[in-house]
């Protein structure tokens, strides 16, 4: 959010300008997500937040980040670090007394902050690994922390590596499907849509 | 009974022994493997979280290739099982079923009716079969801490078989093989695996909150269902024990292992020797 | 003994209990000021949870009215004697013979000029849950010069949970009500933006939590944490509200096309000289017990129903109306007992509800004057 100042000097973030609420962002993330995204039942309980094994580490509470989507709060939503906080462990969601699944929804607000162009390390590793089974259809680690980390990375994990390879279970040939090209052109299809 | 079975990325790679065990004491209960032809990964926790349709069509390319096989689709993996339990439960909604069938036409596939379950294999192992029977080695004496992370039994309405807060399954196999189990109270506490390597830090604190409860339990190893667990709490473990000045040395097994130990298969044709935590003490311990 | 019983209030719950009253076999008569039956409740659109129209509701129950004597634009002015020999004298100048005599008096809707920083009465756009109803009843629901509005905020608790307007009670309907009405207004106007400023969610009855995730979920009402403290006119005649959301803990600023002012309920004590009742603190009628003895008063023979004590949802009130009329029978019932004695024990439940003892035996027997 621009921190404009307004006549008194009082920044703007610190009021909620009401008139600003609109519905779109919700929209978004329903077309993004579908009917697992929906989040209008949500009646702010918190049992989200509460069970959240990051809650303490996040900006944005779980609860919070479901209000702030509904008010069509994009920047704050879109720049909070609680998507890249959240490890897809379903508690929020199992435990939702309205159905509301925040798992579902943080993650359809992921891929539209990835689509707006947020930039930081947890979006790079996973456009890296979708980019990477793109390619092949089967996931090649060694690969994926060598783009991810570099050089640097496969030093750093070089123990790790050659202990995995002692124990026949690093190949060194990537495994792909069977008609990879195919298989990353209908991916790569979809996403352009 | 046969399978469509399905393996994934890791058991192929980092959790080689928990294909090999699965495979192998699949075999010795009667219950046959076919391992899915041409199955891609299901693109976890992540790809979803990059577009939603690609995460979809990733996972219900595996789903739908079952079901060209008509046979139910079996996943170890609690990862893959969770993802194509989802892409299943997708197809079976009008809009989704939609969009995931106009990537995988591309993909040159069709997407038919078919009916069919997805199972995990400790779904099966606990329900559908009796094990207890063909146990030829106890393990008595070993005190097992039984793992199950988040993807096994959340979100209950895409598993459904056991309880998304206490579940039993993996005690009660446990208990079935003669093992003694903890009170393992984290049972269902998320290690961090899908964001281990964008926030290490973050993840790090998670498993070290489980080995800490499993270690102060006394438990001799951690039993478990996920290869993203195991890579937390096995392969990262020489590094949180760096990290927090912390001595461990706990073997981080899968319960496949533990169940073939207890059938009387030798541990090397079940792989336990490719850990990369040492499972000696706990083989010490039942022989 | 004379057998008919003198029912004040033609709402809801006078109804119900003149119509249960009768049906057990008793001579009624009911009183109304007003021209016509039915209360508050006559005026009202659609009710929750499932949109009945009000107006079924009257029809219903005057339907089982045959037989009673109801008389209109008439007031109770005096009740003299003791059960079961009441006289009542009406406004009319009439006098009634009544063995038991039953208040349904009902409420008045809280007048929403008191909380004057809403600027009910001052601004246009400011109007009452009352006004909307009436609005939702013609499919006409517009601003004040004439259009349909595309923002609403509805406010909770207006006159109610209020220290400031002396009310400290919660009116327990308005909270599904505001539910109800943001549904229609949806219903009616489909592009208008709602807001519902609340502090709790006070959803309580069969059929009105799901009301309330309904009007989330398929609806779209949005509901914002937060009481109204005050609403400016801007020369375009919308509103500029003011409150703390408190979800986020910090001040809003909100402006909207029309206020609506979710109205509780205030006690009608008209009756509480004439009929010697006593009245609470929250300025409704006391009952006899507040757990086990919600339809008599502390005065024999004497009865209450509906939201004469206490804030009622319409379907909470038929059913007290009922309730009381089988209280009344009961009462009346052992008036007809051949050998009225001090030996009640087979109704103690009733003898031990009266606060300060049992009133039967305080007294000495006495011969039984029928």
């Amino acid at each position: 959010m621009v921190k404009k100042k307004c006549f008194f000097g009082i920044k703007t973030d610190r009021q909620v300008d009401g008139d600003k609420m609109n519905a779109k962002l919700s929209q978004e993330v329903l077309a993004q997500g579908g009917e697992n995204a929906a989040i209008n039942a949500c009646m702010q309980c918190g049992t989200c937040s509460g069970g959240c094994p990051n809650a303490e580490r996040m900006d944005l509470l779980p609860r919070s980040l479901v209000l702030m989507v509904q008010r069509g709060e994009w920047e704050k939503v879109l720049k909070s670090q609680t998507l890249w906080l959240c490890s897809s462990c379903h508690t929020c969601t199992s435990r939702c007394p309205r159905g509301v699944r925040p798992t579902d929804v943080i993650e359809a607000v992921k891929a539209i902050a990835i689509r707006e162009g947020i930039k930081n390390d947890s979006v790079r590793f996973n456009q890296i690994f979708v980019e990477l089974i793109e390619k092949r259809g089967i996931l090649f680690e060694p690969e994926l922390m060598l783009k991810y980390g570099g050089l640097k990375a496969l030093v750093d994990q070089a123990e790790l590596g050659i202990k995995l390879t002692l124990k026949g279970k690093l190949s060194p040939f990537p495994p792909k499907v069977k008609e990879p090209k195919k298989f990353s052109e209908a991916l790569t299809k979809a996403v352009k849509k | 009974m046969k399978y469509s079975y399905y393996p994934g990325c890791s058991l192929h790679s980092s959790a080689k022994e928990f294909d090999i065990s699965t495979k192998v004491v699949m075999k010795e209960l009667e219950i046959e493997l076919e391992e899915l032809q041409d199955w891609s990964c299901c693109g976890g926790s992540i790809a979803g979280g990059v577009d939603h349709n690609i995460g979809m069509a990733l996972a219900a390319r595996n789903v739908v290739l079952a079901q060209n096989q008509n046979q139910d689709l079996l996943a170890a993996c609690s990862g893959c099982y969770n993802k194509s339990a989802k892409a299943a439960q997708a197809l079976e909604n009008e809009q989704e079923r939609a969009k995931i069938t106009s990537i995988l036409t591309d993909m040159g596939m069709s997407v038919s009716n078919q009916k069919i379950k997805v199972r995990n294999v400790v779904d099966v192992l606990v329900n559908d079969l009796d094990i207890a029977p063909k146990i030829k080695k106890p393990l008595t004496g070993l005190k097992v801490a039984c793992y199950y992370g988040c993807l096994l039994t959340r979100p209950a309405d895409i598993t459904g078989w056991d309880s998304p807060v206490f579940p039993m399954s993996l005690d009660k196999l446990a208990q079935k093989c003669g093992a003694e189990v903890v009170d393992f109270r984290s049972k269902t506490k998320c290690c961090g695996g899908p964001i281990l390597v964008p926030q290490e830090e973050v993840a790090f604190e998670m498993t070290k909150k489980l080995l800490d409860e499993a270690k102060s339990l006394g438990a001799d190893c951690i039993i478990l269902a996920c290869p993203l667990c195991s890579n937390n709490l096995e392969l990262r473990q020489p590094d949180i024990e760096k990290k927090y000045n912390v001595n461990y040395n706990l073997p981080i097994l899968y319960i496949t292992e533990l169940i073939g130990l207890a059938l009387g298969i030798k541990p090397r044709k079940l792989g336990l020797d490719k850990h990369l935590v040492s499972t000696k003490p706990v083989l010490a311990k039942v022989s | 003994m004379n057998k008919n019983i003198v029912v004040i209030g033609g709402g809801v719950a006078g109804m119900a209990a003149a119509g249960k009253l009768r049906e057990f076999g008793y001579e009624v008569t009911l009183i109304e000021k007003e021209k016509e039956l039915g209360g508050n409740v006559k005026n009202w659109y659609k009710v929750f949870p499932d949109f009945t129209d009000a107006a079924e509701i009257i029809n219903k129950l005057k339907g089982e009215l045959k037989g009673i004597r109801v008389i209109n634009n008439a007031t109770v002015t005096q009740i003299n004697g003791v059960a079961p020999n009441f006289e009542v004298i009406t406004s009319t100048g009439e006098k009634i013979d009544a063995a038991s005599i039953l208040v349904a008096t009902g409420f008045k809707p809280f007048n929403a000029a008191l909380k004057e920083e809403y600027g009910y009465g001052i601004y246009n756009n400011s109007i009452t849950s009352i006004e909307l109803d009436a609005m939702l009843k013609q499919h006409q629901v517009q601003t004040a010069s004439g259009k349909p509005p595309q923002k609403i905020a509805m406010i909770h608790c207006v006159g109610s949970r209020d220290q400031q307007v002396n009310n400290n009670y919660c009116s327990r309907v308005c909270c599904t009500n505001t539910v109800k009405v943001a549904i229609e207004i949806k219903e009616q106007i489909p592009d208008c933006e709602i807001y519902c400023l609340y502090m709790d969610i006070r959803v309580f009855g069969r059929g009105y939590e799901e009301l309330y995730r309904t009007s989330q979920e398929k609806f779209g009402v949005q509901f914002i944490r937060g009481r109204l403290s005050e609403a400016g006119e801007k020369t375009d005649g919308s509103l500029l509200l003011r409150l703390e959301d408190t979800l986020t803990a910090k001040p809003m600023r909100l402006t909207v096309d029309m206020l609506v002012l979710m109205v509780g309920m205030v006690g009608n004590t008209e009756l509480a000289e004439i009929a010697d009742l006593k009245v609470g603190c929250d300025r409704f009628y006391t009952t006899a017990h507040e757990q086990y003895s919600n339809n008599n008063s502390e005065k024999k023979g004497i009865f209450l129903a509906g939201t004469a004590t206490g804030p009622k949802a319409i379907m909470e009130s038929i059913t007290d109306g009922r309730s009381a009329a089988a209280e009344i029978a009961a009462f009346l019932h052992s008036f007809t007992l051949e050998n009225m004695s001090c030996d009640l024990s087979f109704r103690q439940p009733f003898a031990s509800m009266i606060a300060g003892g049992n009133q039967f035996c305080n007294t000495p027997p006495q011969p039984s004057p029928y």
